[in-house]
């Protein structure tokens, strides 16, 4: 009998304490019952998505957003993180287009590694960016420089070197997209060496001699290129530039003195850039470096959460703490919100359909990608 | 430099920081010891609570839990053959055997009294090469690197054991596994089935854990009884101590591999142990590796702490991190408003000075806190398989799932951990598919690039040679030796 | 089963892995094939003379007779069984339930515990889980039931 007891307690211990359990993870999971009714997200927890490691520059931006994110929305809801890293940012994207739930407790962070794979419409491409409504977008820059002892003849004959002039780069649909076709528009000869591991390491390749023609983004380019300048070991080229709301290439405002390879190309050829290359660049230069990250929700979100995250990001942009610390992570460029966002996003990614092909024909021939392939 | 040495030292002391420096110590002994969470889970867990701390108090709590972590991942290597964290895989080839024999207390004496000295030695390196670093690290162009990881495949021919062929083709295994996901040269994707998890390739720590982990737990329950045959736990620590003082060469010499591969960017700190207990194997006289030698812990015990210390410099000075750990610490200089490169060893170097020193008090305090928590884990070694097996089974499981998060992390776990445990029953040796699979991805870039930059020019480097004639004599030193010891096996037996 | 042959079945599932590899391989485009295509083709010839070179020593020992060795399969696939059963379990149930689950029954059937001390144990470790996963901030392995 008193045997039967301890059973009786223990089941009793057991279940209640199974119990306990699953209410902590529906809890923790509580996101999924969607937003009320409410005006506010008091006592909510967002879930922001990052699909990247852990530590990489767009979860450094992400996790630098959420308590300007929490500060701002009305009714301080918690933001938390969350990693899904894979696929070079595809993998967490998909997921967050196709098994999220759509009820403005789920924001995403994009950056150029999946809009450039949207716009030339990858395979493995499972989320539509027209549905999503963007809250936030911040630029970013890059500059190109290169060995001193080849720019000392002038730009001219730098432009003709053929042969001499190596490129270190990562991968042809990254970030080096950008670079190679302002070579292309240039017309410049180099000679691009591709599968590096980063952005660091092609900087060593550049230092020590392996590449000498290199492009830095726009913070890396400040804190560790600027030496190598005043030193006289590397020269600035050109900065990759910024699009602005006419669709033109404009000087990056964190480089006014640098020119814009429009205007090295006026200088050198006479006569304005065209044709498709140079529609391709302006195409890249607007999906990759004037919205280099987004912060998006569903489109189908409650229509009151989604004010709510816009009346947050018009607080937040105004919030002089914001301003004031973002100049590290944010490299010093204005973030776009609310309709001036709209049209940038309308702008960046309706690629015309010649241009498209272009750049997936440009891919295929000079690095042997099919597109339909990745 | 001494000067601001001085300065720095003042500022760690601090007791304000002491204090995040011991929060980092304990979380990176924890994370250490528990199997299947490494470095990367550590540091993404500490991420959230940087933003905007001043960077020495930062700094403490981050490298605080780095320069444990490979101190903490001693206890399952030795007391059940599991690795703590991808950092120690070594130290069960000669851990785990001595604490089958009861003697795991010598061993993790040793092992602590090592990663304390490595550490230290990794910090003074670190200290030493500021102002060397940087016409250092560019030194190194691609044919070289390329070279480098072929002297790492090499060693996995030392590990081979008896059967040379067998080892070889467990190395290209292991090539093959490292193939998997994206190409280094082209963004094409090989091997993945059409899955989105196969792009990134298979993540370092659920191989390494399923390849030793796995097949454990199995041999575990099969064969009954606890690890250690003997009932009696001897207490052995200051022996283990003993006997790394009597070995301080050894310890010396690993500590000074660990700092350079650390140090060598691009190569992944994740073969480290092999190649310092490679090296020692190859080394020490009248050795018994992988038999219970108590050299095999100490080897790669000293060079997986020194590593850090070493790998730091590239991480720091260059933006180029060596391992997941460091990609993770990047991330949170930017977060604390630092960012890596030359402007650390100018304006922010009182920063790195005290990281210098954060890297030294943390592997002595650590290596301590270790020591004081060998008697009450060690008991573990006495519990039957079938106690402890299922506990372990759960905690191998979340851990695995934290690669990548991914229940893809799950299925190659158990694929790859299959594979090593019927590679285990048939005496294929694992330490090769191990290295190769780390090595792939390095191998095949550095060869591309120096193809594709250099087309065949790239062999008459004359560094490049000097690296191939090493790696023939190692291959042929080690056949000979094979040969030798065999001849030894064939009239010994008789 | 003797292990002889299962080392000759081992390296025959090798090699087919390696030419299947080599064969995939085949239709990667030219520069991400190079290295792939390099260590199959090393794999499957090195598992081909290592397969021959068994398949001859196993044929002299057959003249010999004895002395092989035996390797028990039923029991290590029997606990093979158990963790896959409880990855399925957590695939439908969820961690936690699953966990619960599969230790109870673990504990009870292999560890020949008592049915008391099984529970405590399932507790505690229930417990520390959720300890663990709120303290490390630790993700758990999505299920059907979305528990």
């Amino acid at each position: 009998m008193n045997l039967l007891k301890t059973f009786y307690v223990y089941f009793v211990l057991i279940f209640t304490c199974f119990f306990l359990l699953g209410c902590n993870t529906l809890e923790a999971t509580g996101t999924d019952q969607g937003n009320k009714e409410g005006h506010s997200y008091h006592g909510e927890t967002i879930s922001f998505i990052v699909p990247f490691q852990a530590g990489g520059g767009t979860d450094v931006f992400a996790r630098f957003m959420t308590p300007y994110f929490s500060k701002h929305i009305e009714g301080e809801p918690r933001v938390q993180v969350e990693n899904i890293p894979g696929g070079a940012s595809i993998t967490g994207t998909n997921e967050y287009a196709n098994s999220r739930p759509s009820n403005g407790l789920n924001i995403l962070t994009s950056s150029a590694s999946s809009h450039v794979p949207f716009m030339l419409e990858q395979s493995s491409v499972d989320y539509n960016l027209d549905n999503f409504t963007p809250l936030i977008g911040v630029p970013s820059g890059g500059v190109v420089y290169t060995k001193a002892e080849l720019a000392a003849e002038g730009m001219e004959n730098f432009l003709s070197l053929e042969n001499e002039l190596f490129y270190a780069g990562i991968s042809p649909t990254g970030l080096d997209l950008v670079t190679l076709l302002s070579f292309e528009v240039l017309e410049m000869d180099v000679k691009a060496v591709l599968g590096y591991e980063g952005r660091g390491p092609s900087r060593v390749a550049f230092e020590q001699g392996e590449s000498n023609i290199d492009f830095q983004t726009t913070s890396a380019y400040k804190s560790s290129v600027e030496d190598l300048v005043e030193e006289g070991r590397a020269v600035p080229l050109y900065s990759l530039g910024q699009i602005d709301e006419n669709g033109d290439l404009i000087r990056d405002p964190q480089f006014p003195d640098l020119p814009t390879i429009e205007e090295i190309y006026m200088d050198i050829y006479g006569e304005e850039p065209s044709g498709a290359a140079w529609d391709a660049y302006k195409q890249t230069v607007a999906a990759s470096y004037t919205l280099n990250k987004v912060i998006w929700v569903h489109d189908d979100a409650p229509e009151n959460s989604k004010e709510l995250l816009r009346n947050g990001m018009e607080k937040l942009i105004k919030d002089s703490n914001f301003s004031a610390d973002s100049e590290e992570i944010l490299e010093g460029y204005d973030t776009y919100i609310g309709d001036e966002l709209n049209k940038y996003i309308e702008q960046s990614f309706s690629i015309s359909p010649e241009t498209k092909k272009w750049i997936i024909d440009y891919l295929q021939h000079h690095f042997d990608i099919d597109i339909k392939k990745l | 430099m001494i000067e601001s040495a001085v300065e720095a030292l003042f500022i760690v002391l601090d007791p304000s920081r002491l204090i995040y420096m011991f929060l980092g110590i304990c979380i990176g002994v924890v994370v250490g010891l528990l199997p299947g969470l490494s470095g990367t889970v550590g540091m993404s867990l500490m991420l959230p609570f940087v933003f905007g701390l001043e960077p020495y108090v930062g700094m403490a709590l981050l490298i605080g839990m780095i320069a444990v972590i490979h101190t903490g991942d001693t206890f399952p290597s030795i007391l059940l053959g599991i690795p703590g964290t991808s950092g120690s895989q070594a130290t069960i080839m000669d851990g785990f055997p001595l604490s089958k024999k009861g003697e795991a207390s010598r061993a993790m004496g040793a092992a602590f009294f090592c990663s304390m000295v490595g550490g230290v030695i990794g910090g003074i390196a670190l200290y030493l090469t500021i102002p060397f670093a940087r016409p250092l690290i560019t030194s190194f162009s691609s044919p070289e690197l390329f070279m480098l990881t072929m002297l790492g495949l090499s060693m996995a021919g030392l590990l081979a054991g008896k059967s040379p062929l067998k080892g070889i083709i467990s190395g290209i295994l292991g090539l093959l596994i490292g193939a998997v996901g994206s190409a280094p040269a082209v963004p094409e994707y090989r091997y993945t089935f059409d899955t989105l998890y196969l792009t990134q390739g298979v993540s370092l720590p659920v191989v390494a854990m399923a390849i030793f982990a796995f097949p454990i737990i199995i041999t575990m329950l099969t064969d009954k009884g606890s690890v250690s045959s003997h009932a009696k736990l001897q207490s052995g620590i200051l022996k283990g101590v003993m006997d790394a003082l009597r070995n301080k060469f050894l310890v010396f010499r690993s500590a000074v591999i660990g700092v350079l591969i650390g140090f060598i960017p691009g190569l992944g700190g994740s073969v480290v142990d092999w190649i310092a207990y490679g090296a020692g194997q190859k080394t020490v006289k009248d050795n018994y590796f992988g038999k219970g030698d108590i050299r095999g812990v100490i080897a790669p015990e000293s060079a997986n702490n020194a590593k850090e210390g070493g790998s730091l410099v590239p991480t720091l000075l260059f933006g180029i991190p060596g391992s997941g750990t460091t990609a993770i610490l990047l991330g949170g200089l930017t977060l604390m408003g630092l960012e890596a490169g030359p402007k650390m060893l100018s304006a922010d170097l009182s920063v790195t000075l005290s990281i210098v020193w954060t890297l030294v008090f943390a592997n002595v305090f650590g290596a301590l806190l270790c020591m004081i928590l060998v008697r009450p884990i060690s008991k573990i070694s006495l519990v039957p398989g079938e106690k402890i097996v299922p506990f372990l089974l759960i905690l191998l499981v979340v851990g695995a799932y934290q690669s990548t998060m991914s229940w893809g992390d799950l299925i190659v776990f158990v694929i790859i951990g299959l594979l090593g445990y019927v590679m285990t029953i048939l005496d294929w040796p694992r330490p090769p598919l191990l290295i190769g699979f780390v090595l792939a991805l390095p191998a095949e870039r550095y060869y591309w690039i120096s193809i594709e930059r250099y087309g065949w020019e790239w062999i008459t480097n004359p560094i490049v040679i000097v690296l191939a004639c090493v790696i023939i004599v190692l291959l042929t030193g080690g056949t000979i030796m094979k040969r030798f010891s065999k001849d030894y096996e064939n009239t010994g037996g008789v | 089963m003797n292990k002889d042959y299962l080392n000759l079945i081992f390296s025959g599932f090798l090699f087919i892995l390696f030419t299947l590899a080599w064969i995939e391989a085949l239709t990667f485009s030219k520069l991400g094939q190079f290295f792939p295509l390099y260590i199959s083709i090393a794999g499957s010839i090195l598992t081909f003379i290592y397969l021959l070179n068994q398949l001859l020593i196993i044929y002299k020992q057959k003249k010999r007779e004895g002395n092989e060795i035996k390797i028990p399969l039923w029991q290590p696939l029997k606990y093979i069984g158990w963790i896959l059963g409880y990855l399925l379990l957590i695939y439908i149930g969820g961690l936690m339930a699953a966990t619960a689950i599969f230790l109870i029954l673990f504990l009870i059937f292999e560890s020949k515990m008592k049915f008391v001390s099984a529970g405590i144990s399932v507790i505690c470790v229930l417990i520390a889980v959720s300890l663990l996963s709120s303290a490390l901030d630790i993700y758990w392995p999505t299920n059907l039931l979305g528990l």
